[in-house]
């Protein structure tokens, strides 16, 4: 049915289209969402480890969204990709989510953030690179929800803008304007470190 | 590498972007040559360890299997609590009609005429063993063997 595919640990080699493999599942052939579920679970993991902040209820989230996407491919509409509509579902459950848990996504940690708060890493011991990755994360975690989703859409998973407005239900000009805000205030913390002094004070913002 | 990814540092115009680098290098940073090790910064991030089980989409199939075989119980169960309540219903109703007709009290209906009671008792016995199978699962196992 599948042709040559095989799973390889989390490598799916299956040659079907998506829409082929919604088919199906729809059939009732659950080995064909396993392959979906196989072919996809990396970006959607990824995406989900950018908006959640503890790192305990990723992996269960990620499983949800597979779990909802299941139940609800009835009602998938073949006129968009299935990507796109696995997102919007990725993004609704994250969503609701952090509403359930009142976090607020200011508030997001990080792990190497983390770190240094915790003092395992000396500020003294990481490189030029890891501060300014530092000064990034940060700055990314302080994002509201919607923005912090928009930014890792456009520029981790690659998607175009429309994509993205689809996804997260927002005008095609809106998803530009949050972009170009975000990039504003990269682009004005990367210049503190013309200033070796002031990327410590910053890096200790982030982390008290 | 692409146009999107030099535009997070230079606010999307690529004009900017030798003045953000230049900047960098002022800085005394180490730069590489072409300055790409920056622009990657951003994209290096989402490669911060994500952490999926090597049979993470088996586990899911295995969760949606589960879910199935909870679902179909739960509607099992929800047309059992249906029939066991409308046969309460249908006993309470024939035994009030018996009751308004014959002018003698429930209770007297109740004794005259058991045929009430099979509605009426049936309804209310699978009711019970319902409750004891959801609230008491023990006990009910219990009882079943």
């Amino acid at each position: 049915m599948y042709g040559d595919s095989a799973f390889k640990g989390n490598v799916v080699t299956s040659m079907e289209p998506d829409e082929e493999l919604v088919r199906q599942t729809l059939l009732g052939d659950t080995r064909a969402f396993e392959f979906l579920v196989a072919r996809h679970q990396d970006s959607v993991a990824k995406y989900i480890w950018r908006l959640i902040p503890s790192s305990e209820d990723r992996e269960e989230i990620c499983q949800d969204v597979f779990v909802k996407v299941y139940f609800s491919l009835n009602k998938f509409r073949f006129d968009s990709k299935f990507s796109t509509w696995l997102y919007k579902i990725s993004w609704r459950t994250a969503l609701t989510f952090l509403r359930k848990k009142r976090l607020s996504m200011s508030s997001i940690g990080n792990e190497l953030i983390d770190e240094f708060a915790s003092g395992e890493k000396d500020l003294e011991s990481v490189s030029d690179e890891e501060r300014i990755r530092l000064i990034i994360e940060r700055e990314i975690g302080r994002l509201k929800p919607d923005e912090r989703s928009i930014v890792t859409l456009f520029h981790l998973q690659e998607l175009g803008i429309e994509e993205i407005a689809e996804i997260v239900e927002k005008p095609a000009g809106t998803i530009k304007s949050i972009l170009h805000r975000v990039r504003h205030k990269l682009k004005t913390q990367l210049k503190e470190l013309a200033e070796p002094g002031q990327v410590r004070t910053g890096l200790n913002e982030g982390v008290a | 590498m692409s146009d999107r990814d030099i535009k997070l540092y230079v606010d999307g115009r690529e004009t900017e972007n030798q003045d953000v680098l230049d900047q960098l290098i002022s800085s005394g940073l180490p730069l590489p040559a072409d300055g790409n090790e920056y622009i990657t910064l951003y994209q290096n991030l989402g490669s911060s360890p994500v952490r999926l089980p090597s049979n993470f989409s088996h586990l899911v199939v295995q969760k949606i299997i589960q879910l199935k075989v909870e679902r179909a119980r739960s509607g099992a169960l929800s047309q059992s609590v249906l029939i066991s309540l409308l046969s309460c219903l249908l006993g309470m109703g024939l035994l009030a009609l018996h009751s308004f007709y014959t002018q003698l009290p429930i209770i007297s209906g109740l004794s005259m005429s058991p045929s009430f009671l099979l509605p009426l008792g049936g309804g209310l016995i699978m009711l019970m063993l319902i409750v004891l199978d959801g609230l008491l699962p023990s006990v009910s196992d219990r009882i079943r063997q």
